[in-house]
Parts: structure tokens; sequence; C-alpha cells
């Protein structure tokens, strides 16, 4: 799962991130750069079963918690 | 058959193509000095040792008979020239007649030009590039002795083949006559149906070593300049050793040479061609190819047949009809069995659910691959059968039946329902000739992702060809255009074919230029 | 680059697939039990003046997309912030969707093959879409729009001989209240969720368009889900609460003799066409988003990165379709307040503020001219 993940990253940056950085496009290559790190983390998080913390909780927390404070 | 000799006539076109001499360095180096010396034998020498290894050229010396200062020679290439031409009007009048020998060598050259040759096309050349390229042409070059000015006389003719049905798009009813490989030919044929001094020949030679003539076509005050231009950079870009058929050009000049679909159209017939120059598009004609090329090409154009306009307007739309659900139908309908029988069995009646698992009963395979296979065997059948000789493809034809039939289900290689659905998905292939290419790979692609995700694989297949179809361009023109933004006038010739007094605009974008193909509605 | 160009009627049937996307799924308002037709029309009701809000913010602004307006209005800092908020609701929108969908497929019709296989395949052609572009996506709705409506034409008049039409009735047995609570949260889901649109609806022909296409594509929305909600509460009655995908479960009633029956699978199809306009043109907003944060020239090259991290992020969202479904009823109508509600209205108030001023100024000028 893990090895199939790095390949396929692997083969998106070369698809995706050579040309950027070749055109010189430095700030389109940055951002494109984090997000492609972001993803990847996730994408390595997924792929080992790690829980991540989903925000669906958390808004829902906050969302109930406000709830209360106008019915008050 | 009849072959005929192709007559000089029309040799005025190729002018044009001439001027582009002496641009490649392999002709300058054949060149010793570039230009001719007075004395005939020398001449002769520098043409023999530029067509050095070279046979077939054929150096004829000869003299008048009355004076015998006069004293020639003619340097032609066997086959490429109308010989018969030659001996009559060029060496018999040089020989027979009386003539004298005028004081200044130069002269003597304008007297043969003005009242010894009864030729149309001649011209005098000192350069010795010209001259070899001219011979190469098949036209004779024709030397004098004493002077360095020769003469050029157009005599160009080979034998080719005669205007014949095309095999390709046959009709039923319609102009039975088909482009040949002569580029003349091919230029008259399209001469002939508009007799309109608006219709432009541009000439141009590609190809650095087969100098190949190309042609492009279009009819002015229709065609949109920014697609000419277009066309023109493109085919300037093209820097190649050798065109052969007009399908390397279609190659070089594609907007998506990646995409399995066809952005240059191809007809092998005139009045095909005709239709899509009225219609504003421009026409690409290459020597030595019956296939004459149009851009820009459109998807519409792979659903719309010529018999459609002269047949009556209600059947012409009902075969479109047919030709697009057949085209639809080509691709879906093996993924969309595979979809239904392998994941959502639920959809199927009961009775036909029975039937068709018991028919998969004993199959080694799984369906996917079986379908897989049954389809490359019939792509292979098909292949096969297009080039066989007639006589052998009926063996392949019995040996197909017997793989592709009963005696395969008998044995349990495949389910009954693969080899239907094999038969009907390759029959509707032959609905479009001019998509085959596409729907091979379109197929196999469809087939693949319906056996991953079933129906959801087969409908993300569908999206993503969709999104493809509506992202490219051919020239500038959205590849979909006619097919989607059906406005006013816009849907009159793409999913049904319009009686022709309702068709009084030229399709969007492509004709924008001169919109008004009738000016009224009601010349019926 | 080209502007992209759509015509009114392709952004119609943008909005309408748009509103009917993964709402023709769950349903609409199936908390108000056999009242979710009533819901629905409160929806629509409650709606319009914010499709009217909507509808103005573009029409004033003529030829600009949501993003350049609030930095024109806000600034570069506050209008960063702002823009960050609406490309989030975006993403956030699309990864729903998105999990919506690949939930119904998963439960539905592969329950063996993971999510996470069935979501990348789909975020696929959402990303292929995306990266060609808004006119690409309007130009589908154009076919896409047909194929659904007929089939949803179909299916409920196949689905006439499983109805009974007493199954409405008590109308508001639940009371008022109950029917005015859920219809506030149909109006959330989906109606105000078309203020996604304001991110494409740039490419409008005419400054008037804006008003037409959102009046029009709430409306015929507003129909067809209305008509949908009814045949399902024809079918299941009350029941139509304990199912997930109430309008799957009510087409899969159909049998017409011996041949048409289970037919469910059919209506998949638009599912797939909505749901794929709908996730495409959030992650084509988002995208756009991103963009104008970090001042890009476009928004092309970080489509595939952005559109990879929608679909984690919808796995990530919820562990399974209760939690989901729960999510959907309770908590999204009040999330998605400051998103359809709080944002529009601080660009719609200051636009109209500038535009006044503006206007004043011209016309003291003109006078001072004179």
């Amino acid at each position: 799962m893990l090895v199939f993940v790095i390949l396929g990253y692997a083969l998106l940056s070369i698809y995706e991130f050579f040309p950027l950085y070749k055109e010189n496009k430095q700030k389109e290559f940055y951002v494109n750069l984090v997000l492609g790190i972001i993803s990847f983390t996730m994408a390595i998080l997924i792929s080992l079963r790690i829980n991540i913390p989903s925000p669906a909780e958390a808004i829902k927390i906050v969302i109930n918690y406000i709830l209360k404070a106008f019915a008050m | 058959m009849v072959i005929i000799v192709e007559k000089n006539t029309k040799k005025h076109i190729f002018k044009k193509a001439k001027s582009f001499e002496g641009k490649t360095k392999d002709e300058k180096n054949t060149n010793n000095s570039g230009k001719l010396t007075k004395s005939l034998n020398r001449n002769i020498t520098i043409f023999q040792s530029s067509f050095s290894n070279d046979d077939t050229v054929i150096f004829r010396k000869f003299q008048n008979q009355y004076s015998d200062k006069i004293k020639c020679c003619i340097i032609i290439i066997e086959g490429m020239t109308d010989i018969e031409h030659i001996n009559r009007r060029v060496i018999e009048p040089l020989q027979n007649q009386v003539f004298q020998r005028p004081k200044s060598s130069v002269n003597l050259v304008d007297e043969v030009q003005n009242k010894v040759l009864p030729v149309n096309d001649v011209r005098q050349s000192t350069r010795l590039n010209e001259m070899i390229k001219a011979v190469c042409y098949g036209d004779t070059v024709l030397l004098l002795d004493g002077c360095d000015v020769a003469l050029i006389i157009s005599s160009r003719g080979w034998e080719s083949r005669p205007i014949s049905e095309p095999e390709s798009g046959k009709v039923v009813r319609g102009p039975r006559e088909g482009f040949t490989e002569s580029i003349i030919k091919n230029v008259s044929l399209i001469r002939r149906k508009i007799k309109n001094p608006n219709l432009k020949f541009k000439l141009m030679e590609l190809g650095k070593q087969t100098h190949t003539a190309i042609c492009i076509t279009y009819i002015e005050g229709i065609a949109l300049d920014s697609i000419l231009t277009e066309l023109e950079q493109r085919l300037n870009r093209i820097d190649i050793d050798g065109i052969l058929d007009s399908g390397y050009v279609q190659e070089l000049i594609q907007d998506e040479p990646l995409s399995p679909f066809p952005t240059v159209g191809s007809s092998e017939r005139p009045d095909v061609v005709v239709a899509k120059m009225l219609e504003g598009r421009v026409a690409i004609i290459v020597d030595g190819s019956p296939f004459v090329l149009t851009v820009p090409h459109i998807l519409v154009e792979s659903i719309q047949i010529n018999e459609d306009y002269y047949n009556h307007f209600l059947f012409g739309s009902f075969n479109r009809f047919l030709r697009a659900a057949s085209a639809i139908a080509t691709i879906s309908i093996p993924a969309v069995y595979l979809a239904i029988v392998t994941y959502h069995q639920e959809m199927i009646p009961t009775q036909l659910l029975i039937s068709i698992s018991a028919s998969l009963e004993g199959v080694p395979l799984p369906t996917s691959l079986s379908l897989i296979i049954m389809m490359l065997i019939f792509d292979i059948l098909r292949e096969a059968g297009t080039r066989m000789p007639t006589a052998i493809g009926q063996a392949v034809n019995i040996v197909g039946t017997l793989v592709l039939g009963q005696a395969a289900v008998d044995a349990h290689l495949v389910s009954s329902p693969v080899i239907i659905v094999t038969a009907i998905s390759g029959i509707t292939t032959f609905m479009h000739p001019t998509m085959i290419e596409s729907v091979v790979i379109l197929r196999l692609v469809l087939i693949i992702a319906a056996s991953f995700l079933g129906i959801y694989g087969y409908l993300i297949g569908v999206i993503l060809i969709l999104l493809h179809l509506l992202s490219i361009r051919s020239f500038g023109v959205p590849y979909m255009m006619g097919l989607t933004r059906l406005e006013e006038h816009d849907g009159q010739d793409s999913w049904i074919r319009a009686p022709w007094w309702s068709m009084t605009l030229r399709p969007k974008i492509i004709g924008a230029r001169n919109q008004i193909r009738q000016t009224s509605r009601h010349n019926r | 680059m080209i502007r992209e160009r759509i015509t009114d009627k392709e952004a119609t049937c943008l909005l309408i697939l748009f509103l009917l996307g993964s709402s023709i799924l769950v349903g609409i308002g199936v908390r108000a039990k056999n009242d979710a037709w009533l819901a629905g029309i409160l929806g629509v009701v409650f709606f319009i003046p914010f499709a009217l809000i909507y509808a103005r913010i573009q029409s004033i602004f003529h030829g600009r997309d949501i993003f350049e307006i609030t930095i024109l209005l806000y600034g570069k800092v506050f209008g960063r912030i702002l823009i960050i908020i609406f490309s989030w609701y975006s993403f956030h929108l699309g990864a729903l969707v998105l999990r919506n969908f690949c939930e119904f497929v998963h439960v539905e019709s592969f329950p063996e093959t993971p999510l996470i296989v069935i979501t990348l395949c789909f975020i696929t052609i959402n990303i292929a879409a995306a990266r060609s572009g808004i006119e690409v996506i309007a130009r589908i709705a154009t076919f896409c729009l047909p194929v659904v409506i007929i089939l949803f034409l179909l299916m409920e008049i196949l689905s006439i001989s499983t109805m009974d039409f007493n199954n409405i009735k008590p109308i508001l047995g639940n009371g008022f209240s109950k029917v005015a609570d859920v219809g506030f949260s149909s109006f959330s889901f989906p109606f105000a969720e078309s203020v996604i649109l304001l991110g494409v609806f740039y490419t409008l022909k005419k400054r008037e368009s804006a008003v037409k296409v959102y009046m029009k594509g709430v409306l015929a929305a507003g129909i067809v889900l209305i008509t949908l909600t009814l045949v399902n509460i024809f079918v299941l009655g009350n029941m139509i609460e304990d199912y997930y995908f109430p309008s799957y479960a009510s087409f899969s009633f159909i049998k017409v003799g011996d041949f048409i029956q289970r037919m469910e699978g059919t209506i998949a199809i638009s599912y797939v066409l909505t749901s794929f306009i709908k996730s495409s043109i959030c992650l084509f907003v988002a995208c756009k988003g991103i963009a104008a944060v970090f001042n890009l020239n476009h928004y092309k090259f970080i489509v595939i990165q952005t559109g990879l991290i929608m679909a984690y992020f919808s796995l990530i969202l919820y562990d399974n379709i209760e939690e989901m479904v729960d999510w959907f009823q309770n908590i999204y109508q009040f999330y998605a307040i400051p998103f359809q509600i709080i944002f529009p209205l601080f660009i719609w108030v200051c636009a109209e503020i500038r535009n006044r001023s503006e206007k004043r100024d011209q016309s003291g000028k003109g006078k001072k001219g004179v």
C-alpha cells in the first residue's frame, strides 16, 4: 500500500512539479509543493491506517455549544 | 484497367512550385560552377556528372538536317516524360525545319523558342540548379551548341490511374468519381465542381527529399482568414524528409496529436470535399494521395455522410440518427453488458438472468477477460480482412465465423451473450468508417473501466471522454460544435439533416465570414 | 488566455444540476417525514430573497469573480481572509458531496471495494473537469441535464403503480414548527449552497442574466426536487426517514410486468452526473480561491493536489454512514450559516454602499462639469 502511494506520488511529481520548476514559475511551484506535501502526508497516514481527527467532530462540538448558548 | 497518359496541360500551376528551387544543400553540391558553358559537349559532361550512376537519364544528341551547325541535345528522364510529345514537338521541328543560325548565340535560343518549337510552356534558363530540378520533375532540357542558355520545355507525363469510384465511402445515390494519385487531376476535379474565380489554389512543396507538391484550396470570401493563416503556419513548420501520403501531413498539422479523435478530415470524394469547402473549410491536396484533407474537422462530420444530403431529408435524418446511436452503442454495449452481468445482476429480469448464468456455466474465463479477448479477435479479423486478397479473405471469413460463433460456445470457451455483444458492437463499428481508429481504443478503455467499477466505472469513462471531446479544438473551432449549444440554425445539420430549403445559413464559426447560404427561406 | 464565456442556458443547466447534486441522493427535508415536500417549498421560498442577493452581487460587478470582488471591497488583507473562508466552504462542500456519493456507491453496489478506491476513481473525473475549465463543465451540463430529467420522469411515471396517495395525510401532522425547522435545513441544503456559483457566474455574458439564471434555475430545481420528494412520500410514506437514500429505495419498488423491475440501477446514472457536476464546480471554485489567495497566475497548476486533498478529506470526515447522515441532518444547516448568509450579506451591503457612492461621485462630477 505504502509502496503504491510513494510510487504514485513520484509519478505525479514528474508530471506536475518538474514542468513548473523548469518554467520558473516559483510562486505556483511553492504553493503546489505545499499542497503536495499535505496530500502526500494524508495519503501516507491513510495508507498506514492512522486515524486522522475529523474536523466534522470539532464543528459538531462548537455548533452544539453555540446552540446551547443561544437556547439559554 | 484503362491506363491513360496524363497530358501536359495545366502545367502552369506548377510554376509556383518550381520557384522553390535551390533551397536544399545537396543540390548545391552537385553544381560545379552553377553556369553553363558555350560548348555543347562540355555542358553535357556537366549534366552527366550531376546525374552520374543514373541510367534512366537520356541524353539525345541530334542536329538539323539543313544546317550542320545547329547541334542540340535534350535531357529527359525515362518514364517521367511524355516521349511522344517530345518526339513530335521538339525533335521533329528541330531536325526538319529550315532555319538559319543567327549571328549571336542568344538569338539562336530566342529563335528556337519563338519560331521553331510548337510547345506552350517553354522558358529560358541559365541556372544549372533549375535545369536539374526540371529534369527531375519530368521536364525536358534542351541544350544548343554555342549557347550558355538552355530551354526548359514542359513535358511531364506519366501513367496514372484513371478516375474511378473509390473503395471507401461507397454511395448508392451521388457522384461516383473519386480522387486519384495525381494532384493535377484532383485539382481539376475540384475546379470542375466550383466554376468560380474565387476558388483559390495555393501551391507549396514539402519534403526535403521527395519535394511533394501540396495544394491548399479554398473559396475566397467563405473560408476564414484565421484558419488559412494558421494552416499555412503549420504547413511551413513541417520539416520532414518525405511525404508519401496525406496521412503524413494530417498527423503533422493535427491540433491534438495524442487524441484518438481525428481533428483533420480526409475524403476520397470530390463532392464531399467541395461540400466542406462551401461550408468554409480549407482543403489540402497532397500529390500522390487520393485522400484530400479538410480542416477544421469536428466531431459532427463523422456522422455526416454525403448521401444524407442527396436523399430525402427524413431518410437522411433517420440514417444520421442511426449513425449517432450506433456510435454510442458500439463503444457502450460491451462495457454496459459487462457491468450489468458482473456487478448489477439485480437489474436483469429473472428469466434472462437464469439463461445468462446457464450460459456462463463451465466457461473458464471471467466475463471481462473473455469480452476483451473476443473484441481483440474481432479486431484481428477485421484487420486481416482488409489486407487480404479477396480469395484468401473468404478463408478468413470462414475461420472467423467459427471462432466468433457456435463452435466457440459449444466448446465452452466463451458464453453466447458475449458473442452476441461482440457481434453487435463489431457491426456498429462500420457505421462510421472515419471513426474506427478511435472507437476501437475507446471501447477497450470503457470495458476495462467497467470491469473495475461496474456501471460507475463506465460512467466515469464516458465523462472523461466527454471532457476530452469538449476541451479539444480543431484550428480554433470547438470539436463538439453543432452538438452542444444548439441555438438557432445550429442544430440544422448535426443531429438531423434539415431540408435544403431551410438550411439558409452556413455553420457557425467555420462559415462565420459569409454566413448566408441562401438568401430566401422560401425558394422551394 | 481566452476569457471563458458561458451562455444563459448553460448557466441555468449548471445551476439546476448543482442544486440536484447529492440532494436527490439523500433527499430534502426527510426529517419532516410526510411533510418533507412542504419543507421543500418553504426552503425555496426562504431562498428566493437570497437568490436575488447573490444575483445582485454578480450583476453589480459584472464580469468579475467573487474573489476579485472581495479584494476590491475589503482590501488585500481582510479580503483574503474572506476568500479563505469562502474557498474553505467550497472545498468542504466538495468533499461532502464526494463522500455522499461514494458512500452511496459503497453501500449499495460495492460493499467489498474499499471506499478510497471509489473516491479516487471519482475524483479523477472531477480533476479532469476542473482542469478543463468552467466552459467545458457548463457544456457537459447541457448534455447531462436532459438525461437526468428524462430518467427522473421515466422513473416517476413507472413508479405510479407503487404509489399510495394516502401517505401524504395527515398534512402538517407533526406541527408547523417542525416543518419550519426542517424548511430551514432544506434552505441550507441544497438551495443556499448555490452561493458557490458566485465563483462561476463571472463568465456570464450579460449583466442582467444573473438574476434570470438564478430565478429559473432555483425554480426548476425546486420543482424537480419537490416532485421527487412527493414521489418518495407516496411510495415510502413515513418510512422516508429510515432510508439513507430515499429516492433509490423508492425506485427499487418499481415492477411493471415481468421485464421492468429493480430499475434503481438506472437512476444511479443521474446520481453520478449531478454529483459529478456539483463536486467539480466545488473543486473548481476552491482552486480558484486558493489561486486568488496566493495571487497565482492560473488555478490549473494546483487542481490535482487540491483534488487529492479533497478526496482524502472526504475519507476522514466520518467513520461511517450513520455519522454522516446525522451530521447532515443536525449540524450542517447551522455550520453553513456563515458561508451562505453572513458572507454574501457582507459583500452585498458593502457592494451596494460602494455602488451608490460611486454613482453619486459620478453625478457630482457631472454637475461640476456643467
